[in-house]
């Protein structure tokens, strides 16, 4: 009988859970799909669309080629003091966002670096770099995860093998690791995107939240709630939702894929 | 493969390589060109640590590595020419078996590409397995393709890591002698890992004894296998007679006290000893035979098909293979008393 309670009771709850969520979702789904098409027609949401599209793809790139050979060097093992290393690039991702957002407003605005670096012409402050730079700093940790993740799973004598045939460490990862793991990247890299394209709290400290200027999806969304435009929020926040559950769909069919291999080494 | 790949000698000098707590310690070791060199040892004695070495995929502490002429010390792999085939032969998973073969190979020469192919698969049967994925071979595949991916290359050497340890009984017995006629056609010299004495017994021109990460001796299989230097060589070429004993001259004649037997010996030692005597080269008789012999009890027989392992007590415990059809019908029992012939030159005094 106990058994029994206790099954009911985590089947119970976990019904009543995905339940909350879809019905929350949905309310948002249900009411602001409708209003997409019309709300597409604004110039402000286009902006918002093209800016967050435009910003996410570059961040996720950013992101890709500094996290594999980041993810590489710690999955292998033989980096000096690599566990210190290790810890220190995940703090990003338990910071808060905003947090984060905060350090990087600091460390552009106000030291000498900083200027120097905005006297160059890579000025980061309320800029569309500075966007770029705000989703890659919250990012580029749950990729390196992921990536090294991967990696660790992929056999280092293979490379091994490939040495011996003649390849160079760059080809040898190029032609047996990468290729074994590419399904992790592709999933690791639909991830990103997908929250590089939410991204608020970093991109509003640092590049600001100014109307054709650094307005992304989730700023726009922001600004709209802020005037209390109920059209533009509900349609904006079906996009960010639809765009979500689509790199969700792409990232999880990637990971299945990657199960069903099975046999990675 | 025809005919033979110009092959020159390997030597290692002085290699010393320390990975975590584990130390590989000043191996010195020349292997003549086309020979089929074993490295035989307990899992951990660094083997695989050795042929990796070798293959130019760790740097070394200390010590240098001729090929030939040739300083390859700090060559890296890419340019030594060496091939490996792993245990478990570390087949390129996204790859067919095609693909896995040609890998190595230049992309450009196109005809000369399909020529090698055809050659290797010729040598080693594997055309019908050419579209297949790895994970659809059989262990004896995946090593014939494993084989033939470092063959393609004509390597000027080549390092097999336990290539038979991961196969099943009937098929290392066919693929052992797979092993040497490969090597008799190519004329490669190849260094082969194993922990299987047999194995190296069956294959090995030489072999090398590691353990704890160095090599304790090098020679002819006989010679180790009859002549092991050290109790842990010994113990691991299967003589399992490792006793202490003490050796006295008596009439310019050396005799070792066993038990209650004086056995003959031959060696300049005196004084308390070491030895080891093989468990097949104790023969057991039920009367006293001529020669060197100790009368002892059969402590338990364990039947192993026409062998039987026999623990005789003869005031230490020996233990002594014996044909079991030798006693006819009537097989030994515990309890039989037993007399072992033991010849001087079967005990081998470290």
């Amino acid at each position: 009988m106990g058994g029994r309670f206790f099954r009911f009771g985590n089947a119970l709850i976990t019904y009543a859970l995905a339940l909350f969520i879809v019905a929350t979702v949905g309310a948002v789904l249900i009411r602001g799909v409708p209003r997409i098409p019309a709300a597409l027609k604004s110039p402000e949401l286009l902006f918002a669309l093209r800016l967050s599209l435009f910003t996410s793809l570059i961040s996720t790139v950013l992101a890709f080629f500094v996290a594999l050979p980041a993810a590489y060097s710690l999955a292998r093992g033989n980096l000096p003091g690599g566990r210190v290393v290790a810890d220190l690039l995940r703090i990003p991702l338990n910071l808060p966002p905003i947090a984060s957002g905060v350090a990087l407003l600091l460390f552009f605005g106000t030291t000498r670096l900083g200027r120097a670096l905005a006297n160059l012409g890579l000025e980061f402050v309320f800029t569309v770099p500075g966007i770029i730079l705000a989703q890659f700093f919250v990012n580029v940790p749950a990729l390196i995860t992921v990536l090294k993740g991967a990696l660790e799973t992929t056999d280092q004598r293979l490379e091994n093998v490939a040495r011996t045939l003649g390849c160079t460490p760059a080809q040898a990862f190029l032609r047996v690791t990468l290729p074994l793991i590419r399904n992790s990247v592709l999933a690791g890299l639909i991830l990103t995107w997908g929250k590089a394209l939410g991204e608020f709290g970093a991109v509003l400290m640092l590049a600001g939240a100014t109307r054709f200027k650094t307005e992304t999806l989730p700023v726009s969304l922001y600004l709209s709630l802020a005037t209390g435009d109920l059209e533009a929020l509900l349609a904006t926040a079906s996009l960010l939702i639809l765009i979500a559950l689509f790199s969700l769909a792409i990232f999880e069919r990637a990971r299945i894929k990657l199960d069903e291999r099975g046999t990675i080494s | 493969m025809t005919g033979q790949i110009p092959a020159g000698s390997l030597r290692l000098e002085g290699v010393t390589k320390r990975i975590g707590r584990f130390t590989l310690a000043n191996i010195s070791l020349e292997i003549a060109p086309g020979e089929y060199f074993v490295l035989l040892g307990p899992s951990g004695a660094g083997k695989t640590t050795l042929l990796e070495i070798i293959a130019g995929l760790h740097t070394l502490d200390e010590g240098e590595i001729w090929f030939g002429p040739e300083k390859v010390t700090r060559l890296p792999p890419e340019k030594r020419r060496f091939g490996i085939v792993y245990q478990d032969y570390a087949l390129f998973p996204h790859l067919n078996v095609r693909e896995n073969i040609v890998f190595g190979l230049k992309k450009a020469a196109h005809k000369q590409v399909e020529q090698e192919l055809t050659r290797l698969v010729d040598l080693l049967g594997l055309g019908h397995l050419l579209p297949r994925r790895p994970q659809t071979l059989s262990g004896g595949e995946k090593q014939r393709v494993a084989l033939a991916r470092a063959l393609i290359m004509k390597p000027r050497l080549l390092l097999l890591d336990e290539p038979l340890a991961a196969l099943d009984p009937q098929t290392k017995e066919v693929l052992r002698p797979e092993l040497k006629r490969l090597h008799a056609l190519t004329g490669t010299l190849t260094v082969h890992v194993t922990h299987d004495f047999e194995e190296a017994f069956f294959l090995g021109d030489r072999m090398g004894v590691m353990e704890g990460g160095q090599l304790r001796q090098v020679g002819p299989p006989a010679e180790v296998f009859n002549r092991p230097v050290s109790p842990g060589v010994a113990r691991f070429v299967g003589a399992e007679n490792i006793l202490k004993g003490h050796v006295a001259e008596e009439k310019e004649k050396k005799y070792l006290h066993l038990g209650s037997a004086s056995l003959e010996v031959e060696t300049d030692k005196s004084g308390e000893v070491e030895f080891s005597i093989r468990p097949e080269q104790i023969r057991v008789y039920p009367t006293a035979p001529p020669g060197n012999y100790s009368r002892g009890k059969v402590l338990a027989v364990h039947p192993k098909g026409l062998i039987s392992r026999v623990i005789i007590d003869v005031g230490v415990t020996l233990v002594a293979l014996v044909e079991t059809r030798t006693w006819g019908q009537a097989l030994l029992a515990p309890g039989d008393t037993v007399y072992c012939s033991i010849p001087p030159e079967a005990i081998n005094i470290f």
